[in-house]
């Protein structure tokens, strides 16, 4: 306060044009839905993203250079996928750290595998993107493991016979390839799908819903939907009366899960590829650093966009900060240190990780079993 | 002098720097003064805004908490319903302030809610984190901001808890709409580029001017100034560094009540604008000020050193000898002392330089004289150089001798010229010592005449060497005379002509064989000249001309057929040749360019007659088409048989029923003759596409088309003659009458059409020899006898466009319905399967002659058509064995065969034939089977049953020609074959005719 003004200006001064000299900073695009009312996934990726972004920059950033994060939201709205990422390719981004759903990925695909721009998801999960030498790389584990590992503890843990699925069409790349996994998998154990059931995000009147699924009369239930629509399914099923086995998907692992769900959602179980009490040594770290700064638990999208930005970071190492060789690099990462484990990119641009059953206990997620990929 | 300018200047330097610095101390002054007051204003105003935010913010929520407390505990003491119409009316009156309210029990259920929808009765909200917190204290809890599920905008969760009795009775939630919040803040203006914002505890964005960053929860706390504020401390004018969007900035940070805070920044340079704009006014007026004084030194210096120094400068330059440069003082300044003294100056090097040059003048010309001299004696040595290496290098012998032709002297080559290899050997020796005896006088007669005329040139001799041998040269000889015009010596010079001769001899005869390989070329060449007449032809290109031009040898070519010259003489649009047609040719013209030695453009026309190539390869396009669409058609013919065959069987049949009414019947008959019209309509298709079943004997044509030229006397309109014409000769070929038949009547019809108001037609019959290398009618028309069968009309006649399209099958100019299209494709697909071949030639408004050329026979006794019965022959309930793969025809046959009362036992393929008649031998008194099936077809089963001995009659049933096949059938004991669509008649009495020959 009571510092010189005409010091303090000199000084800025200097600074300014001490930063006009910097070397230019590297560009990178986060495309991720941010004002939804589907849940707290974007900004939680976003923050991740962001944090990574800053701790990348404070140890000296990329050969020198720093990392920018210029942030778009898609507004969960396949056009505004892609013409978000249109703008971010022609602000001159190296790389875009997005979507954040199968769908929105789906719909954006197409213009970045044209474009050659790297896209490196942090959660979308479609099996639909597996297998495929393009420019979409993720960190997530796929649903081919996600499916299966569920589709294993449905029927051997807990000697299901029967199921009844519910999922949300609003993102319907992610959740009809997951439903397709699981009741694969599922029958082809022996197990038998009963029924079916979907609903469109928003405009489903999910207390209806749960009615005509208490009429099947169930003998449990699998709800691949968003953590509030699962959190308000499970209300209302248990208002119903409908008092089966619930389970989940990755996609409901988040607070508002909890929050929404209160003691209807206890003894939910999810398949997950996140571990919120991961013993990983990197983990506690990063979970303090983004409590200091956000005043919050990291989600599994946060840290899943945290270690995109790691494993991207890595690949613009290799290729100095040029977009040029990137899918080289990103396929070239063995072991790379993550905040949840070592990371390895195959040729396809998918990982494989651990995948966890998490159990909500006690208003909290636990893990209660752990599938390795192998 | 250097010293005294040195003075001088430091003196007015001296004079600028103190003036310099005393403004440069008071302008320093203005802007630290100015900086202060600029500071000052930021502050206030940033101390203002935040304030009245942070006290506008921390209303709206303590009225909240006011508000939520006491309905809180109002509610508690009411009925249910009393409770939900509280929380209607409150929330109603303080709209929009709450977006949702509703009460939970102790265990944290929704016990009620402010609508009547109830969405969130029943639900269980212990698990929400402000149920926890708001439980812990007695005041309300305000939560973190979040988007509201129900309007998607920012919200916060108000919760006040009830506490009855020291019990925990239940809470009071309502969701807080924060637009109010957004609204004060939208509306606030805080300044150019700056961000008047509010926070919540961990630097989310609450409410901000863009509310996109509100939206999508955008946390702000990396930002030092926003940090300093969670630590609760109030900051004033901070300057600090925005490291994501790399920019600085000066905020104020002022925290409220509930841990929030209202924060404002604006860009540093925006801030310090006045600041900057002040610096950049003084900055201005010191320079001003600094070049007023530099302008006054230097024009001081200008008026009184710089003549001084400038005239020590022309010393200097004088002493040098430079008086061009010591002359050139340009400007003295004005006092009248320097002027004088620059003047006396120049007079004085004006002197000396004006006697400097006098003195050059006749230095130079004296040096110019001796050059002048030099050069004329270097000139003489030179020219009497050139010469001798003229003579010395020259290809001819040249010899000086004197007027009784003793040579004086001589060049090498004349020494090497005669055989010698000394000048000396040569030098006194008479001239004719070197020439044969018999060109003795007439050399002497040349001597005589050069002295007479000066000159002579180019005469031939034949000269002889020192070892004898002989050499053709020729002598030119000229006088030299002295300088009383007296001839003195002659001057001979000899150039060897025999290689020259030589080379005439050979190029002459290389252009009579030129000239005999043009004649030989069978085609035609022509050479034109600059002015494009025709120098030159071999004797194609001679007849070519006659048929393209009128122009002769040696007339000017203007055009070749229907193209211009100069058309021709650029390069082609398409390939390498022109095509140039007269009425009847076709010709293909080939222009390339020559140059000759006077560099005159000359061309060579190359001319190709290629009418007959032209009318082959339109003949073979148009067979390769027509066959090409036969192959589709047949295809497509071939299947409808099948289901034609079916249909005429059982329309058959069922016209046949006794029970039928009349109606019926007539019906029935409809549908027989329609599906007859429709086989022949196949028939036309599989005649076309040369698939038909052909039954080829020697045959007359003459009788046959008698017979026909009367049918047609008979049937054609009155106004149509016809007429026969033909010779003594025979006219047999090897055809099948009832095709041929077919051809007579078809082209006979079109004829008909083509004259609606009569005419004559005329039908030909003409036999003919073509030769090897000799013209035919047609190109592939191949040596030996033909029959021509002609037949004209004297009608409208075909357009030449529609000319080649004739023979495409379903191509017709008659009126819908007038007309198949079919008629001349079928002509044309009959000829074809009797190796002929046709031509057509029409002229529009007088008629069309077609023509039919089939290859002879040679002549003996032909065969008469037979006839063909009409009765209806029935069995006397002989077993029938038929085999047929489709289901369809085999049952119409097995029905067709019950009614003409034979018994008919049925198999699939060959294979279940077998089986059957190995059993059933004695039985069966005849086969029928069709021929291609997939499993053992009719031909299979034939040579099968033979091979085991089993000799019973077999009638093989084909909808495909097998006339290549036909003769081993007959031997292998094929009684006989029917044709699909099967007949009834004709079955009837195929099978009888078998059974009786059996």
């Amino acid at each position: 306060m009571k510092r010189a003004f005409s010091v303090g200006l000199l000084l800025s001064l200097l600074l300014c044009w001490g930063a006009c000299g910097r070397k230019r900073s590297i560009l990178v695009g986060f495309a991720g839905e941010l004002t939804n009312r589907r849940g707290p996934g974007g900004p939680d990726a976003r923050d991740g993203a962001q944090l990574a972004v800053d701790a990348i920059n404070a140890e000296g950033g990329i050969r020198g250079r720093s990392m920018t994060l210029i942030v778009k939201d898609d507004q969960r709205d396949p056009v505004a996928a892609r013409r978000v990422d249109a703008e971010l390719n022609a602000e001159g981004v190296v790389a875009i750290i997005g979507h954040l759903s199968s769908g929105q990925t789906a719909a954006a695909l197409d213009f970045t595998n044209e474009e050659g721009i790297v896209l490196l998801s942090p959660v979308s999960a479609s099996s639909a993107f597996s297998g495929q030498r393009d420019y979409f790389f993720r960190v997530v584990p796929d649903n081919a493991l996600l499916g299966y590992a569920l589709a294993v503890h449905l029927y051997q843990n807990r000697g299901l016979s029967h199921l009844t699925f519910i999922y949300d069409l609003s993102n319907q790349a992610f959740t009809e390839s997951l439903w397709g996994v699981v009741h694969h998998e599922f029958t082809r154990f022996g197990g038998v799908v009963d029924k079916t059931f979907t609903f469109m995000h928003g405009d489903t009147d999910l207390k209806a819903l749960m009615a005509r699924v208490k009429r099947t009369d169930p003998e449990a239930l699998v709800m691949i939907a968003a953590p509030g629509d699962t959190a308000l399914m499970a209300q209302y099923g248990r208002q119903l009366g409908v008092e089966v086995p619930l389970f989940g998907s990755s996609w409901a692992q988040s607070q508002d899960l909890l929050e929404k769900g209160g003691r209807a959602v206890e003894g939910l179980e999810l398949v997950a590829g996140f571990h919120p009490e991961n013993p990983y040594p990197a983990f506690q770290p990063f979970v303090e650093r983004f409590e200091a700064h956000y005043g919050r638990s990291p989600t599994f999208s946060a840290a899943f966009a945290y270690e995109g930005v790691l494993v991207l970071a890595r690949a613009l190492e290799q290729t100095h900060g040029r977009a040029e060789g990137l899918p080289e690099a990103l396929t070239a990462i063995e072991s790379l240190e993550g905040i949840q484990g070592l990371i390895s990119i195959n040729e396809y641009g998918d990982v494989e990780r651990d995948v966890y059953i998490v159990q909500v206990n006690q208003g909290s997620f636990r893990v209660i079993h752990t599938l390795s990929p192998d | 002098m250097v010293n005294q300018g040195r003075s001088l200047r430091s003196a007015l330097l001296r004079r600028v720097i103190i003036p310099t610095g005393a403004v440069m101390l008071i302008l320093l002054g203005v802007i630290l003064l100015g900086a202060n007051l600029i500071q000052h204003q930021i502050v206030e105003h940033q101390r203002v805004l935040i304030d009245a935010l942070a006290r506008q913010g921390d209303q709206y929520l303590s009225e909240t908490e006011r508000l939520m407390h006491a309905l809180a505990y109002t509610l508690v003491t009411l009925p249910q319903e009393g409770q939900r119409t509280l929380l209607a009316q409150v929330r109603v009156e303080y709209a929009p302030r709450f977006t949702a309210l509703y009460m939970l029990d102790e265990t944290g259920r929704v016990l009620v809610e402010d609508t009547d929808t109830f969405t969130l009765l029943g639900l269980d909200m212990s698990g929400q984190s402000y149920f926890d917190q708001a439980r812990q204290s007695s005041r309300v809890y305000f939560s973190a901001p979040f988007i509201s599920l129900t309007t998607g905008q920012v919200a916060v969760t108000s919760a006040a808890p009830v506490w009855v009795a020291d019990q925990f009775n239940g809470m009071l939630v309502g969701e807080l709409n924060l637009m109010l919040l957004q609204e004060v803040i939208e509306q606030v203006e805080s300044g150019e580029s700056s961000e008047t914002f509010i926070v919540d505890q961990y630097g989310k964005l609450v409410a901000h001017p863009d509310s996109t960053g509100v939206q999508e929860q955008r946390n702000l706390g990396y930002l030092d100034l926003v940090q300093e504020g969670l630590v609760g401390r109030m900051l004033q004018f901070d300057i600090f560094h925005d490291p994501h969007r790399d920019r600085w900035l000066i905020g104020s940070v002022n925290p409220m009540q509930c841990d929030w805070m209202v924060v404002t920044m604006q860009p540093v340079f925006v801030a310090a604008r006045p600041l900057v704009i002040l610096m950049g006014a003084s900055l201005l007026a010191f320079g001003l000020s600094v070049l007023l004084f530099l302008g006054g030194q230097v024009y001081s210096m200008r008026q009184i050193t710089t003549p001084i120094s400038l005239l020590a400068q022309k010393a200097d330059a004088l002493s040098a000898g430079e008086y061009d440069e010591a002359l050139s003082i340009e400007d003295m300044g004005q006092f009248s002392e320097l002027l004088s003294l620059g003047r006396s100056f120049t007079q004085m090097i004006e002197a000396v330089t004006k006697r400097t040059a006098e003195l050059e003048t006749a230095n130079t010309k004296l040096l110019q004289e001796i050059a002048e001299r030099e050069q004329m004696e270097k000139a003489l040595r030179e020219s009497e150089t050139r010469y001798r290496t003229l003579v010395e290098t020259s290809p001819d012998a040249i010899v000086l001798a004197d007027l009784d032709i003793n040579i004086l002297v001589c060049n090498q080559r004349a020494v090497a010229l005669f055989g010698f290899t000394d000048v000396e050997e040569v030098i006194g020796r008479n001239t004719l010592d070197f020439i044969i005896a018999e060109d003795h006088a007439r050399m002497l007669e040349g001597i005589q005449k050069v002295l007479r005329s000066g000159s002579l040139r180019n005469i031939e001799y034949t000269f002889c060497k020192a070892d004898g041998t002989r050499f053709v040269g020729e002598l030119s000889t000229s006088v030299v005379w002295n300088a009383w015009e007296e001839p003195r010596s002659f001057i001979g010079v000899v150039r060897d002509v025999t290689e020259r001769k030589r080379l005439l001899t050979q190029v002459q005869t290389q252009a009579q064989r030129v000239q005999q390989i043009i004649d030989t070329v069978p085609e035609g060449v022509l050479l034109l000249d600059q002015e494009r007449r025709v120098a030159l032809v071999n004797p194609v290109a001679e007849r070519n001309l006659a048929i393209l031009t009128q122009v002769k040898v040696g007339g000017t070519l203007t055009t070749l057929g229907d193209r211009s010259l100069s058309e021709l003489l650029t390069s082609p649009p398409k390939g390498l040749w022109h095509e140039v047609r007269t009425n009847a040719h076709i010709f293909e013209v080939i222009a390339r360019p020559m140059q000759n030695e006077q560099d005159d453009e000359e061309w060579v026309l190359l001319l190709r007659d290629v009418t007959q190539e032209h009318e082959i390869q339109r003949r073979i396009q148009q067979q390769e088409r027509l066959a090409a669409v036969g192959q589709l058609a047949a295809g497509i013919a071939h299947d409808f048989n099948n289901v034609m065959s079916t249909i005429v069987l059982y329309a058959q049949m069922a016209a046949r029923a006794s029970n039928l009414s009349a109606r019926d019947r007539e019906r029935m008959n409809v549908i027989d003759g329609q599906a007859r019209h429709a086989s022949r309509l196949i028939q036309q298709i599989l005649d076309f596409s040369r698939r038909g079943i052909l039954e080829q004997r020697s045959l007359d044509l003459l009788p046959l088309v008698k017979e026909h030229v009367q049918i047609l006397k008979r049937t054609l309109p009155e106004n149509i003659r016809v007429e026969l014409v033909y010779g003594m000769d025979k006219y047999v070929v090897n055809a099948d009458p009832t095709r041929i038949q077919q051809v007579l009547m078809n082209l006979a019809v079109n004829a008909r059409d083509a004259m609606p108001e009569g005419g004559e037609l005329r039908l030909e019959l003409a036999r003919l020899h073509v030769e090897a290398h000799k013209i035919a009618p047609l190109p592939e028309m191949t040596p030996g006898v033909w029959i021509a069968l002609m037949v004209s009309d004297t009608g409208m006649g075909i357009p030449p466009d529609v000319l080649p399209r004739i023979y495409d099958p379903f191509f017709t100019t008659k009126a819908p319905g007038k007309g198949s299209g079919l008629g001349l494709s079928q002509v044309h697909g009959i000829v074809m399967r009797h190796a002929g071949h046709i031509d057509v030639k029409s002229q529009v408004g007088k008629g069309t002659t077609l023509t039919v050329y089939l290859p002879a026979l040679p002549d003996q006794a032909a065969e008469a058509v037979a006839s063909v019965p009409e009765s209806m022959a029935k069995g006397g309930g002989e077993t029938l064995l038929v085999v047929e793969d489709n289901v369809a025809t085999r049952e119409a046959l097995i029905e067709g065969l019950e009614i003409l009362n034979y018994h008919v036992i049925e198999a699939e393929n060959g294979h279940e034939a077998m089986a059957i008649l190995e059993q059933q031998r004695d039985s069966i008194a005849l086969v029928l089977s069709d021929v291609v099936m997939p499993d053992m077809g009719g031909i299979a089963l034939l040579r099968a049953l033979r091979a085991r001995g089993i000799d019973i009659g077999v009638i093989l049933v084909t909808g495909h020609s097998f006339e290549r096949e036909l003769k081993d059938l007959w031997e292998l004991g094929m009684v006989a074959w029917l044709p699909k669509p099967v007949n009834l008649a004709r079955l009837a009495e195929v099978v009888d005719h078998a059974l009786k020959k059996e």
